[in-house]
């Protein structure tokens, strides 16, 4: 199938098995994302401890694509600080906006694919839109 | 004329190709049909031929504009079986129903007043509710539907006896696709002296409707579902309610007179057509009700009903599979699937050709009542044949393998 670039082996990994998944023990911030027009909705869970994001789950509903974003994105900003993780979160809408991130990501580079197809930009951002809000300050993140 | 592959080539769209080369499986019927050339020349015609602004001028072309537009509502009101002036041209079904809940719900709603709705509504027939609700401080019920998918009768009698105001409905709901016993329950309400409003968007491109067998106060309807093109729609209502309403949007031409402080309204409909219609819209659902008479006659309802029958009994014969529709859905087919998103699906079986919805369809209540955030949908219509079914389920299986 022609999608092969969006749904990359590492993208169906994550979705088929899910890493970080529930909330995690001492959570202390959230990051709440909705995609009004699917529906997808997930919620971050961080446990927080000065500046450092010792711990990180997600729970929710999506499609593959939210959900491995999601999945990889846990795996990705653990141990990092907030200001390492809010920098990863614009490479990450950087990348799947089809621009050049600034720096390595990793298997979340897999992410790129998504840029050919607009209507799941949306799905693959929504868990770093959240994180960003989770990070920044209270809310919900929306991506519509 | 005949159904299914030979009517295609008089939808111009269903020619084209998606993806690498693939032919158009079109099965978003219940989201907007497709347009055939008679729908597209009748616009574009318009647009060459007489375009004016409407009963503003004196010349020939003002003159050949207003009567094309009056033909339009002259059409639609003797196929909904109504006098022409009950027709209000509108942007679709939602405006429709935004009109009633706010022109007539503004003036006729209060604190305490009771709204009933059913669960199984699209948001055009739910959240205009909800804002007139609001607004007057009335409570909104959200009626139960029965094993049949249809409105619990039971529990409408019990509502109606506790007091309503208004029973808004579907005909026919756009994700479980079961024709509603409209008559019975207008009848339920007018003896309980409430207003029905039907909302008739998908029922309408799937039968002539008669209003006054169906015996509601309004109902609106879109055009875009039945052939015509977008943006123009109708809202049918009785003379009484129409006349007793006052207008929703002020404006050019719905007024008799205007001093510096106020105005007296112009009768209806011209009352409710505030502002430049939509004319070519009109002209061009004119020509649709023409192609659809036709394909009525042909018998487009036997066809649908025979494809909706194969994909409901190949999706039953397939592991994993749910309907959501626990009745007799014509015309729509609702699912979800075991372990694999909507979504996901859907996109993996656009790239075969196969367009099919993916999401809440517009029904958040009733999806969370049936204890699932989304869900696919396939609708059908008469340019549609048993090999789109195949092609259809196919797809389906092929993207599920894919996701495991």
């Amino acid at each position: 199938m022609s999608l092969d670039n969006l749904y990359r082996r590492v993208i169906l990994d994550h979705y088929r098995s899910p890493r970080n998944k529930g909330r995690v023990k001492g959570e202390n911030v959230i990051g709440e994302g909705k995609n009004p027009s699917c529906g997808d909705d997930l919620v971050l869970s961080i446990r927080l401890e000065g500046d450092d994001l010792v711990a990180v789950g997600w729970e929710g509903e999506g499609c593959a694509i939210c959900c491995a974003s999601a999945s990889m994105l846990t795996k990705a900003i653990e141990g990092k600080r907030v200001d390492e993780a809010l920098a990863w979160a614009e490479s990450v809408k950087a990348l799947v906006r089809g621009e050049e991130p600034k720096e390595d990501l990793g298997e979340v580079e897999a992410l790129a694919g998504v840029a050919k197809f607009a209507v799941r930009v949306k799905c693959a951002t929504l868990p770093w839109v959240a994180l960003g809000i989770a990070l920044d300050g209270e809310g919900e993140a929306t991506t519509e | 004329m005949a159904l299914g592959v030979s009517l295609r080539d008089r939808f111009p769209v269903l020619s084209r190709t998606v993806g690498d080369g693939k032919r158009l499986v079109y099965l978003d019927n219940a989201a907007t049909t497709q347009k055939p050339v008679e729908v597209i020349h009748a616009v574009s015609g318009f647009y060459q031929e007489s375009n004016a602004n409407v009963h503003r001028g004196l010349h020939t072309l003002s003159e050949e504009a207003t009567t094309l537009y009056e033909g339009a509502r002259k059409s639609l009101g003797f196929w909904v079986g109504v006098d022409e002036t009950e027709v209000i041209f509108v942007r679709g079904a939602t405006e429709g129903i935004n009109l009633v809940a706010q022109a007539w719900g503004g003036e006729n709603l209060g604190r305490g007043d009771r709204v009933l709705v059913t669960v199984g509504e699209h948001h055009s027939n739910l959240v205009p509710w909800q804002m007139a609700c609001k607004r007057a401080g009335a409570d909104l019920i959200l009626l139960p539907l029965g094993e049949d998918d249809l409105i619990d009768k039971e529990a409408l009698a019990r509502e109606l006896e506790r007091g309503a105001k208004v029973v808004a409905f579907t005909a026919q709901g756009n994700v479980l696709g079961a024709p509603e016993d409209v008559s019975g329950v207008c009848q339920m309400a007018r003896t309980a002296g409430a207003l029905s409003v039907v909302d008739a968007a998908q029922a309408a491109a799937h039968r002539r409707i008669d209003r006054d067998e169906w015996g509601c106060d309004v109902l609106a309807l879109s055009g875009h579902k039945m052939m015509g093109p977008m943006g123009i729609g109708a809202l049918v209502g009785t003379k009484t309610f129409l006349e007793g309403t006052p207008p929703w949007m002020g404006g050019g031409e719905m007024i008799l007179d205007v001093r510096d402080r106020d105005a007296d309204w112009a009768p209806i409909p011209a009352k409710f057509e505030a502002g430049t219609m939509n004319v070519a819209g009109a002209v061009g659902f004119h020509a649709a009700l023409d192609v659809m008479r036709a394909l009525l006659d042909e018998g487009m309802e036997d066809h649908i009903s025979g494809m909706t029958r194969l994909a409901v009994d190949g999706l039953k014969a397939r592991d994993g599979v749910h309907l959501l529709a626990k009745g007799e859905p014509h015309g729509v087919v609702s699912f979800w699937v075991e372990a694999a998103h909507p979504h996901d699906l859907s996109h993996l079986m656009d790239q075969e050709g196969v367009a099919v919805r993916a999401g809440h369809h517009c029904a958040k209540p009733l999806h969370r009542r049936l204890g699932i955030q989304s869900s696919l949908r396939a609708s059908f219509y008469g340019y549609n044949d048993e090999d789109d079914v195949e092609v259809f389920l196919g797809a389906l299986d092929r993207a599920r393998a894919y996701l495991l």
